[in-house]
């Protein structure tokens, strides 16, 4: 998917002026965090299974080529067939040449953040394929060409008007009517895509957890577009990442025990399916064939830095449904595939830190996606990491280099300091004294401080400082 | 591909500074057991049914295996469509008397309108129709319809997942955790029941444990 | 006080004045050092500067280390070490040890300095067990009182009962709790700066909360939030003032609000 991360200024600016965004967000933002919270509240070791889901992460990150070779080996027995992806390319080329069949036509897919990374459906048509995404988010920003704003939610930024007005537009020609309540448009959507259901050649789905001593791909959805995209064609492929695997199935109970609820708000999502390589001998249905792409991108080297917390992440959206940053601006502003906390992480180490430089800063440190955070990636502390970085590297800005600078020596000074500081309330109070609107309390406007009084007042110093007044105290006593 | 394997697992055990395949020195962390601030009913029909009602599925219990063609056909007729559904070829579904009802036992297709399976086994703890799949029990019967009715022993109820497992024998192609009838929430955040898969999930429970 | 009646350090309580307080709003930390004073304790102020929160967040880790070098050669003889700021307390106390490597001598004492340093309500509370008499002010009763929970008091250190305690013993009213006093109001240190319109929005969605909980004073524990949020809701003409909460325990009459001159 093309980066855009660096326009996020631009982006934020103008998602904030959009009164639709605005309001379909507002919504949405009430209902992750009570639903989630509810669910939470009811499993009263909810931070014992943070703490299981932390350590075993970690576990499997420290033992990753034990699992991965182990995962591996059980899919081949269960007649699959695993492909190993180092990139991009490499994710879309295994595709290509898995459908590259003379009587392949039409793909379904069910939701794969993994394969947006790459722009699989983009490379699928053009090299001549029909693709039709499944999941009812995932169609509805196809159909508007957009790109998923949400990780589990890809169309939350979409009014319920705009859908409607999509719907018109793309299934008039096939005889369908306008629809307007949200069961009619649910209605038509499970139509209209139950044609391509039946008639796909080719499912590709993405995997919530990959089981290791099994051979499992997990795949959890609620609307079933997942199940129906991968048991109706001939040819099923997982496009999944190496991150996923874990161990066994007891792992996978404590891992879903906070999945549904982090999410979503759910003690369990409706569908979560075991698929366990093709259909057997004696089956009466199933794909022919199973195909798991592994993909690298970039994980692997993430690992040998002190980034490696991210590659715990379960992609469950918390941490996004949590960021005020998010919810102010939305996904789109974020220019890639992953928004919110950990995308801000994820981002620059996957497409490098030149370009996505505003995301590590694109955040108040408030620590909120840390506290709900199922697997307990420490995102703020990532976050300034990242910012570390940039510093080290000189990729920060002239003013903050030269401001921090500055700052630096008079901070390191306390005489300096405190006569520095004097100064400045000094300064402030003869500009108050000066300009008659000031003296009720508050600047208007304050030169060389318009991104604070553009929008804000900003108050008068009290007298003098607490440290000069303190030192009169200490000397009156 | 075998290129990309090669360098995938070369990197990632230069990251973790190793040469070659890690050894596995220690066993991954157990997994807690969960605690509930309002306990659930200590009885496993009881928990199954509260939670199967809370995802917006229906319950009914029934005395015996014969039991459920009566039940099946009342539920249609509640739901107003043609008594008739496709069943999976399985032999306790097979060996019913399934008088007054259309049954075709087979794999499912677009055109039915109602399947009945039988449940591989139940969870109490969350509600969850467990399917495994095999030549008995095709998957499409779980997704294609749009009123799908499971049939659930209560001698194959479980009280949690991690009870499930051992009674999997082999890896079936697929095993299929169904919790409450297909839904979303894409539009406007606001739930729809019905949005691929069935827009409904009856369970009748069969009554096959003697008190 | 006399000088010569003064304990010895281990004994006292320093108070870190914080950089805010000390420039913009020197009432705050004089109500912290009456209500430190008021159980029985020895408050000394040592010249300081800044703690570093600012370059530590902006990711200078080099110069945030030579900073609280500084405030470690400073602080570590007192026997507390109180700031009227959670997220000044939590820089001490959660980030320093971040600075340096585990096991060095500088680490070690970043651990030590972390255990005596808190955040002032944190303080009172939980170390000092305090119990205000109620104070009788006039429109107390009928005044709805709102909380903001600062982020970093709140996470880092878990700031939430503590004012609150305070301010129901001393004032007898409860806290109209606004739905959103968890969520961050877009002050965010340089953020706010980096990312005006951003920031805006963020306070204006605090303002929400606070309307929607009819509140007469909102009340914090961290003037850079409260700056933000009181600067904002002048801006906007609100009725609504804004108040570090220690202003309102004192025994004086807390006086303007912040923004606000007599």
């Amino acid at each position: 998917m093309q980066v855009t991360s660096r326009y996020f200024r631009t982006t934020a600016r103008e998602a904030l002026l959009d009164e639709d965004l605005r309001a379909a967000m507002g919504r949405a933002e009430g209902g992750f965090i009570d639903t989630r919270k509810m669910a939470v509240e009811e499993l009263e070791n909810f931070e014992e299974y943070r703490e299981f889901a932390r350590k075993t992460k970690n576990h499997v990150l420290a033992h990753l080529d034990y699992y991965l070779t182990q995962f591996e080996s059980n899919v081949l027995a269960s007649g699959g067939q695993v492909h190993w992806a180092g990139n991009g390319e490499e994710v879309n080329r295994i595709v290509l040449d898995i459908c590259r069949r003379p009587d392949i036509r039409k793909i379904t897919k069910g939701k794969s953040m993994v394969s947006e990374e790459s722009a699989l459906n983009a490379g699928l048509e053009a090299a001549g394929f029909e693709v039709v995404e499944t999941d009812l988010g995932e169609y509805i920003i196809q159909l508007a060409r957009e790109t998923p704003s949400h990780i589990i939610a890809p169309a939350v930024h979409k009014t319920r008007q705009a859908v409607t007005d999509l719907f018109d537009e793309h299934h008039r020609e096939a005889g369908y009517s306008r629809v307007v309540e949200r069961l009619d448009i649910v209605n038509q959507a499970r139509q209209v895509l139950r044609d391509h259901f039946c008639t796909a050649d080719v499912g590709i789905t993405g995997a919530n957890f990959l089981i290791a001593d099994t051979g499992s791909i997990a795949l959890i959805t609620n609307e079933g577009n997942g199940d129906l995209t991968a048991n109706l064609p001939n040819i099923h492929v997982v496009v999944t990442s190496i991150e996923k695997v874990i161990p066994d199935m007891l792992a996978l109970g404590g891992f879903l025990r906070l999945l549904g609820r982090s999410a979503t708000g759910q003690i369990m999502s409706v569908y979560t399916t075991l698929f366990n390589g093709p259909r057997r001998i004696d089956d009466l249905d199933g794909p022919e064939e199973f195909h798991v792409v592994l993909v690298d991108s970039g994980r692997s080297e993430i690992l040998g830095t002190q980034f490696r917390d991210i590659l715990r992440c379960i992609k469950c959206g918390a941490c996004m449904n949590h960021c005020p940053v998010y919810t102010s601006v939305g996904g789109h502003a974020y220019g890639w595939v992953y928004p919110g906390p950990m995308g801000s992480v994820l981002t620059p180490l996957m497409v490098g830190q030149k370009k996505a430089p505003d995301l590590p800063y694109a955040c108040t440190l408030n620590g909120r996606c840390k506290t709900v955070c199922p697997v307990m990636i420490p995102l703020p502390d990532l976050l300034r990491e990242h910012r570390n970085n940039l510093v080290e590297m000189g990729q920060t800005g002239v003013v903050q280099r030269w401001g921090m600078w500055l700052w630096s020596i008079v901070a390191r000074k306390p005489v300096l300091y405190s006569m520095m500081t004097s100064l400045y309330v000094l300064k402030l109070n003869l500009l108050a004294r000066m300009v008659p609107a000031f003296q009720r309390g508050s600047f208007k406007y304050i030169p060389m401080m318009g991104a604070w009084t553009s929008s804000r007042d900003f108050p008068v110093p009290q007298a003098s400082t607490f440290q000069s007044q303190w030192k009169k105290r200490a000397l009156h006593d | 591909m075998t290129d990309s394997r090669a360098r995938v697992l070369g990197t990632i055990r230069k990251t973790l500074n190793r040469t070659e395949q890690s050894p596995l020195v220690d066993s991954p962390p157990s997994v807690p057991s969960p605690r509930y601030r309002t306990p659930l009913p200590a009885d496993v029909v009881e928990q199954f049914s509260l939670m199967h009602k809370r995802v917006h599925g229906t319950f009914e219990a029934v005395g015996c295996l014969q039991d459920v063609p009566q039940a099946v056909r009342r539920y249609l007729n509640e739901q107003s469509i043609p008594i008739k559904a496709v069943i999976s070829p399985e032999p306790e579904l097979s060996s019913i008397e399934w008088t007054g009802l259309d049954v075709e036992s087979r794999a499912s297709n677009r055109e039915d309108a109602s399947s009945v399976t039988m449940a591989f086994a139940g969870i109490a703890e969350t509600g969850t129709l467990v399917m495994v799949s095999s030549r008995e029990s095709p998957v499409n019967h779980h997704f294609l319809p749009e009123f799908n009715i499971a049939v659930l022993k209560q001698s194959r109820l479980v009280d949690s997942m991690e009870s499930l497992w051992p009674l999997i024998g082999e890896q079936p192609r697929a095993i299929n955790l169904i919790t409450g009838p297909s839904k979303t929430a894409d539009i406007e955040q606001t739930i729809v029941y019905g949005a691929h898969g069935p827009r409904t999930l009856h369970v009748i429970l069969v009554r096959d444990v003697v008190s | 006080m006399s000088a010569t009646a003064s304990p010895p350090k281990t004994e006292q309580v320093a108070l870190l004045v914080t950089c805010l307080s000390d420039l913009f709003r020197p009432q705050i930390a004089h109500a912290a050092v009456e209500l430190i004073e008021k159980f029985g304790y020895w408050v000394d102020v040592p010249r300081q500067t800044c703690c570093g929160q600012p370059a530590f967040n902006a990711g200078e880790k080099d110069k945030t280390r030579i900073l609280a070098e500084n405030m470690i050669s400073l602080f570590e003889s007192y026997r507390y070490v109180i700031a009227p700021s959670g997220s000044c307390a939590a820089t001490i106390k959660v980030h320093y040890p971040e600075l340096f490597s585990e096991g060095s001598p500088e680490h070690e004492q970043c651990m030590k300095l972390g255990e005596k340093t808190h955040e002032l309500s944190g303080f009172l509370v939980d170390v000092a067990k305090a119990a205000l008499e109620k104070k009788s002010l006039p429109d107390a009763r009928s005044m709805r009182i709102a909380y903001h929970d600062s982020c970093s008091g709140l996470r880092e250190l878990g700031i939430r009962s503590q004012p609150r305690k305070l301010l129901g013993d001393r004032l007898g009213v409860d806290i109209s709790e606004m739905s959103n006093s968890e969520v961050c109001c877009g002050f965010g240190g340089l953020f706010c700066v980096k990312y005006p319109e951003i920031s805006t929005r963020m306070v204006d969605n605090k303002i929400v909360g606070i309307e929607k909980a009819e509140a007469d004073v909102l009340l914090g524990g961290d003037l850079g939030c409260l700056m933000n949020i009181a600067g904002r809701l002048r801006r906007l003409g609100s009725e609504t003032r804004v108040y570090h909460y220690a202003e309102l325990l004192t025994d004086s009459d807390p006086g303007p609000a912040i923004g606000y001159q007599k």
